[in-house]
């Protein structure tokens, strides 16, 4: 299903968006960016929200707009997540899904009772928006829009005003829902974190200009992926075993073991996880009475330049996967670190995040 | 003295040179809103001969009633009907009360070429007259057109002779019984107005009530309102006048 | 039947109508009122305020003109109707929707306004049209704005009474409502009949403003609170 927008977009107060944007994947794109990147923008406009001249929408052999067309909002089959107030405050939870269930754009799309059970809110839809919290508005504002059965959902920034916590618990259902789903997603946020969890590829804005276009891993460890703050690789690994002792399970990738918390997980099953930079140290020669558990061999393949900055990111090669690690600018000097030098990670924080492999 | 005080003092003696005495106090009048503009008429052509200030406040025989009744500072009380007057010197607040005005009723039709006196019974369009129950032009009318059994097509009120004016004079009727006196001033064309003969319809008479609370100058007042200068002005402004001249007690 | 009796049954009449006439016309408008920034809505904005400022007397002497079949709308009437538009309860009637326009738009505007554009782009995607939206969504979350509007533009044209002085011509079965016979019998000095309608004109705005304001109350505590 390709999705095609190509607009030149000039407000007056010097906000410029200027895209040509082609998503041909069935899977979930982040449209990732600062605030003012225009990414919002972009989404409203996909979703008919904001009708800019001089615009061309196409959907697969539909042309939501052009110079003679503009097709409304109503009429694009479309599902739309905002980032607060989306159920209607003078419905319950039950009656906001039957609001969409009776308006229903097509006959295909997942059941009820599978979109209840995936996002949990059984318990909550007697209720009205008032009585539920930020988290449970979101889920059940995700359950209406696919109630719904667009053949597109767009989601502008879902999490955005909800807290860490509640984020925490909403993450596995989102997940969980992108295994289920067989409709493209597009997902705007700002927080890197979030897109690596969800998102299959990620287009990146930077004042009105798509700057960068590519599959989640490979954006993960590009020069932009890594120069954010909340930098991390993505890692495909298989479970190995698990032991009981310890609550620990064995994943094994390029050769090289890890331990982890992830008893979910069969033996032979193919997992993923996020391993952020901070949390990722690197020592010359291999370490010895060390907490840490998880240290991998690894070859340097690009340093960032910190510039007068106090951190720099080194990429690192684990045979084909790729790890990102950050460190300061004097250990960059006092390690004297270079390309193809050979250095051993110490990976802290053990981020077992993605439940499937995608 | 110092200059300065010296200063003062001279402008405080001007000042009280100046300062009107307690007896040129106006005499206050409450006259019905359509005599209101004669009135003035009248004081403004004869100001000479009131050697007092005279203020005159208008407004529908009804409300200035009650005002009366309920203290309103007013000397003498010029209403348009009889009804009223009678009403307060039955209450005891008055001291006098006479006739000082007659009113005369006319037919108006605006877009007629001749008029006469059957045209009144001939007329079938919609007539505005004054509210019959409490404006004496608009009881004139009424009975008048039961007595000469008129037949237009429908009758509609105004509040006042005014307003039954204006609805003519705005073209949304096509004829009215209205006053006299109204079509003079506003200088009608004489062959679109017919006056009705008095015999045909209860005296429309306007009378006034000098109040307990005003002093000596009110009597003035009214002698000069009965005098035979104002009584020639009074007739050319279209009102017919009380026979005897004079002030006269109860009528 | 007691000509006052009639008078309030005509009062009643006039509310009635010109409240489903505001309902009908002042909608639209409040609601575009709500949604719009640009020149238009500043010309239509103070427009719509004027009756509250103009005296009634004003605007029934426009009226009054504007009536005549001497003049283009009145001829019209008058060839269409065969009466004219003065002295008539369609005249009394738009009179009052003049009298009590912004009575009725100015609370449901404000209501408008306050409606998060969020919610309705939701139900945009959800798949409701404009029309749909506006009956699913709007009203309900505009209730408060509604019955208030509703209310006052009610009152307040039970209330009127320069502009029948001016136009109505004082018909006992057409236009004679409460406040003109009010008038009438404070002119005959007929005080006793004068206290009846005024007591009950005065019970009845009261009676309303209280149920008003207790249901505002209840409203304010309701989870609708931030939406209305």
């Amino acid at each position: 299903m390709s999705i095609r927008l190509r607009t030149a977009l000039r407000r007056s107060e010097g906000f410029e968006l200027e895209a040509d944007l082609s998503i041909a994947s069935d899977r979930v794109t982040a449209l990732f960016g600062t605030s003012g990147s225009g990414k919002t923008t972009l989404l409203r406009m996909l979703a008919g929200l904001e009708r800019v001249p001089d615009t061309e929408i196409r959907f697969g052999d539909d042309t939501w707009q052009d110079d003679q067309v503009f097709v409304p909002p109503e009429a694009r089959g479309i599902g739309y997540v905002f980032q607060h107030l989306n159920l209607f405050p003078h419905l319950t939870a039950d009656a906001n899904l039957q609001y969409a269930e009776t308006r229903q754009h097509r006959h295909e799309g997942m059941g009820r009772s599978e979109i209840i059970d995936i996002l949990d809110i059984g318990a909550l839809l007697a209720k009205l928006p008032s009585q539920l919290s930020g988290g449970e508005q979101q889920r059940v504002a995700v359950a209406r829009a696919l109630l719904s059965h667009p053949r597109l959902l767009l989601m502008d920034e879902p999490l955005g005003s909800i807290d860490a916590a509640a984020k925490t618990r909403i993450l596995p259902h989102l997940q969980r829902l992108h295994d289920s789903l067989s409709i493209p997603v597009i997902y705007v946020s700002h927080s890197l974190d979030e897109i690596l969890e969800f998102a299959d590829s990620v287009v990146m804005l930077e004042r009105g200009q798509i700057v960068s276009e590519s599959a989640i891993v490979d954006f993960a460890v590009s020069n932009r992926g890594a120069s954010q703050t909340q930098a991390a690789a993505i890692i495909r690994c298989k479970v190995v075993s698990h032991e009981e002792t310890h609550a620990l399970t064995e994943v094994e990738f390029e050769g090289q073991s890890m331990f982890i918390a992830a008893e979910r997980y069969r033996t032979g099953d193919t997992i993923r996880v996020r391993i952020p930079a901070r949390d990722v140290s690197l020592t010359l020669e291999r370490p010895v009475g060390t907490s840490i558990l998880n240290i991998l061999m690894a070859r340097v393949a690009e340093i960032s330049d910190p510039g007068d900055g106090p951190t720099a990111t080194v990429t690192l090669h684990c045979g084909d996967q790729a790890l990102l690690a950050r460190i300061t600018r004097k250990s960059l000097i006092d390690l004297s670190l270079r390309p193809a030098d050979q250095v051993y990670a110490q990976i802290k924080g053990v981020a077992l995040i993605t439940e499937h492999d995608r | 003295m110092p200059s300065r005080q010296r200063l003062r003092l001279l402008g405080l003696i001007l000042l009280l040179c100046c300062q009107p005495a307690g007896a040129d106090k106006p005499l206050r009048l409450a006259v019905a809103a359509n005599f209101k503009s004669t009135l003035e008429m009248l004081l403004a052509n004869n100001a000479p001969a009131l050697s007092f200030p005279v203020t005159v406040s208008a407004g529908s025989t009804g409300a200035l009633y009650a005002q009366v009744r309920n203290g309103a500072p007013f000397d003498i009380f010029l209403a348009a009907d009889r009804v009223r007057p009678e009403q307060l010197e039955a209450e005891g607040r008055t001291r006098l009360r006479t006739t000082y005005a007659i009113g005369r009723l006319v037919f108006w039709q605006k877009a007629s070429a001749t008029i006469n006196a059957e045209s009144l019974q001939r007329y079938k369009g919609i007539l505005a007259i004054a509210n019959p129950r409490h404006a004496p032009y608009g009881a004139a009318a009424a009975h008048l057109l039961a007595q000469l059994n008129a037949q237009p097509d429908r009758v509609i009120q105004g509040s006042n002779v005014a307003q039954a004016y204006t609805f003519v004079d705005t073209g949304n009727a096509g004829a009215g019984l209205v006053a006299l006196s109204q079509v003079i001033a506003q200088e009608i064309a004489p062959e679109t107005y017919w006056l009705i003969p008095t015999a045909q319809h209860p005296a429309i008479e306007q009378q006034l009530v000098i109040l307990n609370r005003a002093d000596a100058r009110a009597e003035a007042l009214v002698t000069f309102l009965q005098s035979d200068i104002v009584r020639t002005q009074l007739a050319a402004a279209g009102y017919d006048v009380p026979a005897n001249g004079g002030m006269a007690l109860g009528s | 039947m007691d000509p006052d009796l009639v008078s309030l049954l005509i009062t009643l009449k006039l509310a009635s109508v010109t409240t489903l006439a505001l309902i009908l016309l002042g909608t639209p408008i409040a609601w575009w009122l709500a949604q719009s920034q640009g020149i238009a809505r500043s010309i239509v904005e103070p427009l719509v305020a004027l009756p509250i400022v103009l005296p009634p007397t004003v605007v029934g002497f426009y009226l009054l003109i504007v009536f005549s079949p001497d003049s283009l709308p009145g001829s019209w009437w008058e060839s269409a109707t065969g009466t004219t538009l003065a002295f008539s309860f369609p005249g009394l009637v738009i009179g009052s929707i003049i009298y009590s326009l912004p009575f009725y738009i100015q609370p449901l505007q404000v209501s408008f306004s306050s409606l998060r554009q969020e919610l309705l782009e939701a139900a945009a995607t959800l798949g409701a049209g404009p029309w749909n939206r506006f009956l699913t969504l709007v009203v309900p979350l505009c209730r408060r704005g509604f019955i208030i509007a509703i209310c006052l533009s009610f009152a307040h044209t039970v209330g009127e009474f320069g502009i029948v002085l001016m136009i109505g011509g004082n018909l006992p079965d057409e236009t004679r409502v409460l406040s003109i016979a009010l008038f009438d019998h404070v002119e005959a000095l007929d005080y006793e009949r004068a206290h009846v309608i005024a007591s009950g004109l005065l019970v009845f705005s009261f009676a309303l403003l209280f149920l008003l304001y207790s249901l505002d109350r209840k409203w304010q505590k309701s989870p609708l609170a931030a939406q209305s």
